[in-house]
């Protein structure tokens, strides 16, 4: 019967060997229903494995299952996947794998590589348009390097493998309707694989592992998350020009890069996650004196390897355990982007241990930082937690008051020591007296003590 | 087209046993096909609903006059005073009334939301289905589904182990 909108109708009951019945009269009504309506039935399942079961019901609903378009296997042995797969008939809207983890931590049910690639390239075969595939750490054993086939038709793919991923060397693969890329694994190997996904738009890489090199080029990327762990000897490259949402971590190694007595711990960067919010560039380091060493890594550079997004705002988190800061804090308003793009600046200063500084010279005034001067064009606003009133402290207020004409806002926020000492209170009064066009706001470690 | 009630638009659905119904157009646009159909000017007398029995009709189109959503002028007011989680709610439970008609009604009315494409009634007939098939043992499940199990022996043991991972 043909309607006027030009649907078919196909309410048949013509399948051989079915029971017969006209509406609510057959016994078997189920399965009188065509093919589509059933497989829309058993696509409510939660896994495939209990589609499969339904072949045992009668003859009908046999060969039913393998022609699911979602097809998931949940907490399925590793090697009964493949088999299963090769039943069912592509093309799939969605296959999703978790094979089930080894219940013994070294256990000998681990799969080598070999046997993931030939999983992936079943898995290929049906040119599913999301692929979902994780593997756990227990399952798979230490570092092996998988080969991804191409997935042609994919606009999604996530990937949980502790492994790394690359693209086979010497064969020509384009990911050409890959739009979204989720990859919880080692980082190294997946320059090919990123440079064969010219759609790109969502890119999430999680690795726990050190990366040597990541490099990615991806014209038309609006969404990077990232997070990785570094070195100093890490190579990191981004190039993409269209990129509008980012959410970026970088950990370091302990003791990998270093500026006089700071070590770097972490850089995460982040772009506005609601209105109003300003996209921040947020650096994590702590002094410790027994990493000292005269050879000063290129702390800039390695911040600038990371500044993959445009910032306004700049967070300082500074563990000092009672050393000097302004030295650090002066090398980092060396980095151009720093220098003109930054409109509010937050230090947040602490200390875990009583430290302090060695009694004649301390490696932490290495740099001649206090009678320095370097234009911060766009700085209006600047908040300091944990002020401790020592001169140092000061000295680091007069820099920022020299160094920033836009000034219109200081917020300081005492330590706990100087809330107990009026004179610091009172000196920093004195101090932004002098300065009509900035606001100062001063703090106690508990409530407003002042407002300027 | 027919019009009542301050100009709302008026649909007349017919079934082939000679039954109509006369519904607002937005009730009848829950249905994707007849929404298709209005929106492609096929709609100008009557839509005939072929193979849709009256008695099945009826219940789809209760279904849909519940399930059409109350905005406009005269549902706004409906929409401001009760929480849409309350509303939620309230449709659930409405939902698993509906849904409690014996086995020949629920496929009926599978059939019906699929050629209608009612999304919401096609999900909550097959989910009601599915339901059965996943808490219970097979001969449960065929005991449910009246399906008679017409393998022989050997034939079910060939099936079991081809599917073998699906038991373990």
């Amino acid at each position: 019967m043909e309607l006027r909108s030009g649907r078919r109708l196909h309410f048949s009951r013509q399948r051989l060997g079915q029971p017969s019945g006209g509406d609510g009269g057959g016994p078997d009504l189920i399965s009188a229903l065509p093919d589509d309506l059933l497989l829309l039935v058993l696509a409510r399942l939660p896994c495939a494995g209990a589609a499969a079961r339904t072949g045992i019901l009668s003859r009908r609903w046999r060969d039913l299952w393998p022609h699911l378009r979602r097809i998931v296997f949940r907490d399925i042995a590793f090697d009964s996947i493949e088999p299963a797969l090769g039943r069912i008939s592509p093309v799939v809207s969605l296959l999703e794998i978790h094979a089930r983890a080894s219940t013994r931590r070294w256990s000998t049910d681990r799969v080598d590589t070999s046997r993931v690639n030939s999983l992936l390239r079943a898995a290929a075969r049906l040119e599913p348009e999301e692929l979902v595939f994780g593997l756990s750490s227990a399952l798979i054993g230490d570092s092996p390097v998988v080969d991804l086939p191409c997935f042609n038709r994919a606009t999604s793919i996530k990937l949980g493998l502790f492994s790394a991923i690359r693209v086979p060397a010497g064969v020509e693969v384009e990911f050409a309707a890959l739009e979204t890329l989720y990859l919880a694994c080692r980082i190294d190997t997946l320059d090919s694989l990123l440079s064969s996904c010219p759609r790109l738009r969502t890119l999430y890489l999680s690795s726990t592992e050190w990366t040597r090199s990541v490099n990615i080029v991806a014209p038309v990327l609006k969404q990077l998350t990232m997070s990785l762990t570094a070195s100093k000897i890490s190579v990191i490259s981004v190039l993409a020009p269209l990129v509008e949402k980012v959410s970026w971590k970088c950990c370091y190694m302990n003791g990998s890069i270093t500026f006089g007595l700071w070590l770097l711990e972490q850089v995460p960067l982040q772009t506005a996650k609601r209105q109003g919010q300003l996209p921040s560039l947020h650096i994590r380091a702590h002094c410790d004196l027994s990493v000292y060493q005269d050879e000063a890594d290129n702390f800039k550079q390695e911040i600038e390897k990371h500044l993959v997004a445009a910032f306004s705002v700049l967070e300082l988190n500074l563990t000092t355990e009672g050393h000097v800061f302004g030295s650090l804090v002066f090398e980092l308003f060396g980095i151009d982007r720093i220098r003109t793009d930054v409109r509010r600046l937050k230090v947040v200063l602490s200390r875990k241990i009583e430290e302090g500084c060695l009694p004649n010279y301390c490696p932490c005034e290495a740099t001649g930082w206090r009678s320095q001067t370097i234009s911060l064009t766009a700085l209006e606003e600047v908040e300091i937690n944990g002020f401790e009133g020592e001169d140092h402290d000061f000295d680091f207020l007069k820099l920022i008051v020299r160094c920033a004409p836009m000034l219109n806002r200081m917020i300081v926020k005492l330590s706990q020591e100087a809330s107990t000492n009026n004179d610091v209170c009172a000196k920093i009064y004195n101090m932004f007296g002098a300065y009509s066009s900035v606001e100062c706001c001063v703090y106690h470690s508990s409530e407003i003590d002042a407002k300027w | 087209m027919a019009t009542r009630e301050a100009g709302k638009k008026m649909i007349m659905l017919k079934s082939p046993d000679g039954m109509e119904f006369e519904v607002e157009e937005a009730v009848a646009m829950e249905s994707q096909t007849i929404r298709k159909m209005i929106e492609d000017d096929c709609a100008d007398t009557a839509i005939l609903i072929p193979n849709i029995n009256s008695k099945i009709l009826s219940r789809v189109i209760e279904y849909c006059n519940k399930h059409v959503p109350t905005t406009g002028a005269t549902g706004a007011a409906a929409s401001d005073t009760v929480a849409p989680a309350a509303l939620a709610e309230d449709l659930k439970i409405w939902d698993a009334e509906f849904i409690k008609v014996n086995r020949a009604t629920r496929f009926d009315l599978i059939q019906a939301a699929s050629y209608l494409n009612i999304k919401g009634l096609l999900d909550l007939t097959s989910q009601t289905t599915i339901d059965t098939i996943s808490d219970n043992s097979l001969e449960e499940i065929r005991s449910f589904l009246s399906t008679k199990n017409d393998y022989l022996p050997e034939e079910e043991q060939t099936i079991r182990r081809e599917n073998q991972w699906a038991f373990q």
